[in-house]
This record gives structure tokens, sequence and C-alpha cells, in this order.
């Protein structure tokens, strides 16, 4: 039911690419506090819905308030294979101006810290996962959405993301949406469950 | 009866003949012709000047035409690349027609002046300069334009990120543009006539001492020019190695 800490509010929404075929959503109302999983097969729409609700692509129809803006306070988006720009893991975590504290803190958070002055471009493909996701935790987002975060990325880094999700839910101002194949549980939170199903129209 | 020439010693003959020519080139390159470091310097000052615009203004226009989609993009290379083969001398004699005292530039009152062959080279070298870097942002990933939109980054701070990430193809269509604008010789001589002290230039003066059957001093300059040309090409390898 929406209510006044509604963030996102979608009624007969279609999400999809220019020109392609787009997927009808259910009617969603994204407020904080929870975890919601996008579930479905490939190509089902997932990443699409994820970059509608992160303001980085228009719905092809229907209705959808955003309350909340981009960056830090707002919604980020994290990619299935993030880019990360050239330069040290610091650079890259300085993306969206957070404190250094805050840089330190995400960073510490995925086990970053001692590769904070290392080229971004050069570290494996998990450790980059984790640059991008300590990205977007520096920025401190009320809505975070995560495409697929269990690919590449160790059971330690998971868990590590997971305890930074659940403690900023607990502080009760965010939610997080995450595009998944295996959906996991999330100690004391409410998960929700968006199902996908195969390409509509 | 008469023997018929012998061919190779004619080719000795005019071989020595060159060795010789080369050699005064250098003496003259050596003993510091005031003259020919003026031109040296007038050369490199127009080309610099010129490719300074040509990274000003190609820059922002380049990421405006990445920008602007897909369609953008493929009519600004289709734009860029036609523009990269316009011959020297169709630019030159444009220019001319413009800035003639009946042309519509005519009051600019700048035919025959540096400002004029400067404007001749950045014609020449903005699309080379436009083509290679809006090719190095159309290859960068989507993700990244995205996780710079996601994360709030202001559009102006995004043209910073993204035109960093092309920085190699930034230096080296720098380096391309200063080549074709240094190395060209049809704008510069019908815009900037050649003028003893003002609008002389190295390939000006080269073009006029062959005319003039100064072989030496055009071999002297033309050694010049080739010497400038590949400082330059080392400077854009020597920053490609780096990064």
């Amino acid at each position: 039911m929406a209510t006044d800490a509604t963030m996102i509010r979608a009624r007969d929404l279609w999400v999809g690419y220019p020109g392609s075929i787009a997927a009808l959503v259910p009617d969603l109302d994204l407020s904080p506090g929870v975890v919601w999983h996008v579930t479905g097969p490939n190509g089902s729409g997932k990443t699409a819905l994820l970059k509608t609700l992160a303001g980085l692509l228009r719905p092809v129809a229907g209705r959808l308030e955003r309350r909340l803006g981009r960056g830090a306070g707002g919604a980020v988006y994290v990619h299935s294979t993030p880019y990360l720009f050239t330069g040290s893991v610091r650079r890259n975590l300085s993306l969206a101006h957070p404190s250094r504290q805050q840089v330190e803190h995400a960073a510490g958070a995925f086990g970053l810290s001692s590769l904070l002055d290392r080229d971004a471009t050069r570290l494996s493909h998990g450790e980059q996962r984790r640059v991008a996701l300590a990205r977007a935790i520096a920025c401190r987002p009320h809505l975070l959405l995560v495409d697929e975060p269990e690919g590449g990325l160790d059971e330690e880094a998971l868990a590590a993301w997971r305890t930074c999700m659940v403690r900023a839910i607990e502080d009760g101002d965010a939610a997080l949406v995450v595009a998944t194949h295996r959906p996991v549980a999330f100690e004391g939170i409410p998960v929700r469950e968006i199902r996908m199903v195969s390409k509509q129209i | 009866m008469e023997r018929p020439a012998d061919l190779p010693s004619i080719c000795r003959l005019q071989l020595s003949r060159m060795f010789a020519e080369i050699g005064r080139a250098l003496a003259l390159i050596v003993n510091r012709d005031i003259e020919v470091w003026q031109i040296t310097g007038v050369s490199i000052a127009v080309s610099t000047s010129a490719v300074i615009a040509a990274v000003a203004l190609g820059l922002p226009l380049t990421y405006a035409l990445a920008r602007s989609g897909p369609r953008g993009t493929r009519i600004g290379m289709w734009a860029a690349h036609s523009a990269a083969a316009l011959p020297t001398v169709v630019v030159g004699l444009t220019l001319y027609f413009a800035l003639s005292a009946a042309g519509p530039l005519g009051w600019t009152k700048l035919l025959y002046t540096r400002t004029a062959m400067s404007i001749g080279q950045l014609v020449l070298a903005l699309p080379l300069l436009v083509a290679v870097v809006l090719g190095a942002l159309h290859r960068l990933p989507a993700s990244a334009s995205e996780a710079l939109i996601t994360h709030g980054v202001t559009p102006g701070r995004q043209m910073g990120w993204l035109l960093w990430e092309v920085r190699s193809a930034i230096a080296s269509a720098t380096f391309l543009a200063f080549s074709r604008a240094f190395t060209e010789l049809g704008s510069a001589l019908i815009v900037g006539g050649n003028i003893r002290g003002a609008t002389r230039t190295l390939t000006t003066y080269v073009a006029l001492e062959y005319n003039r059957g100064d072989d030496a001093r055009a071999i002297a300059l033309g050694l010049i020019l080739l010497v400038v040309a590949l400082i330059a090409n080392g400077l854009m390898h020597a920053f490609m190695t780096e990064q």
C-alpha cells in the first residue's frame, strides 16, 4: 500500500529499450525498509526495470512517479558488469563526492582498504564488482538497485554487501532492489518479490 | 663514333650532386640562418594556435555529438570523415574568396595574415580531431556514462570524466591534427601569400626555394619540417606509452 514514505510508485508500467519489446511490471510501491527481489528468466526485462526505476531509462508506457533523485541520497544503480574509471580505486569511490570518511568506510566494508591506491581497471572481476558496490554505498543512496550481485562475487563479498545493506535499511531510510536468479534472505528485513514474466506485446 | 652515354655514371653524378646539396643544407642549418629559424617559429606558432583552437572547439562539439545518440554519432562520423578528406587547396581557395576584399568576410581584413593561415589549418585539423575522439567516445561502453548519471554527477563533470577516459585518443588526435596543419601547403600559400617576415612558413618557403632552384635551401627547410614533425610524433608516442 502506498504511504507517504513511498519513493517510487508504478502503475501499468511497461519497461524496455527503444525499438525493442517491452515487459509489463506488476503495480509497485517502493518504500524504505524493504528488500525487493526481481526474478525472472534471461531477457525478461529485469535490467530494464532496474534502469527505469533508477531513472536511466524512460518508461515505455504507464505511470511512474519517482520521488527521489539520482546519486547521493537518491537512487543508484549498479551494473552487472560495472564500468570502472581509469585511475585509483579511491578516485572511483569518490565519483559522487562523498566525504573522505565515507570513502574509507565503504572501502573497509568491502575489504578494499589495502587496494585504495591501486589502479581500478587492473583489479580482478570480483574486486571490480566490490569497488562498484562500495562506490554506490559511499554515496549513501536511499534506493540501491543492484543487477545480479552474485556474478563474480565470492561469499565473503556477498556477505559484506548484505551486511552493508541490512545496516542501511535498518536505519530506516533505504530500500534495496536486487535483480537475481538466486534470492537470498536478509536477516530481519521483509523481502518481497517482483516476478518478471516472459516479454509481453 | 661516339659512345652512348654511360647511364650508371650519370646516376652517380646526380647522386653525388644530391649529397653535396644535402651537405650544404646541413651547413645552412648548423650556421643558424636567422631567417630560417624565424620562419620555423612562424610555422610552429601558426599551427599550434590552429590546433589549440581545434581542441577547444572540437572537444565540446565531439562530446555533444557523442551524447546526441547513435544518429548524431553516425552523422558526426560521416561529416568528420568527409571533411578530413578536404584537399588543402580547396580549403585555401574557399577561405580566399571569403576573406578577399569583395568576399563576405572581406571587412575582417584577415587575408594574407597569420590568423587567416591559422583559420585554414583549423578547418583542416578539426575533422581529424572530431573523427578520432568521436570514435573513442563511441567505443566506451554505455555503462560508463550510466555510472556517472546514476551517481548524480553533473553534466559538466560527466564531460570531464568521459573525456579523461579517452585522453589517449585525444592526445593522438591532437598530434595528428598538428601534423596535418604543420605540413600543409595549399591553404597556407593561398591565404598567407608567403610574405617574407610575416606569413612565410616552412612549407611555403620550401615551395618558393624549389621554384627558384635553390635546392640546398629547399632541402634544409624540408629537413627542419621533417624534424619538427618527428618530434611531435615522438612526443605523442611518449605520452601514449605513459598512459
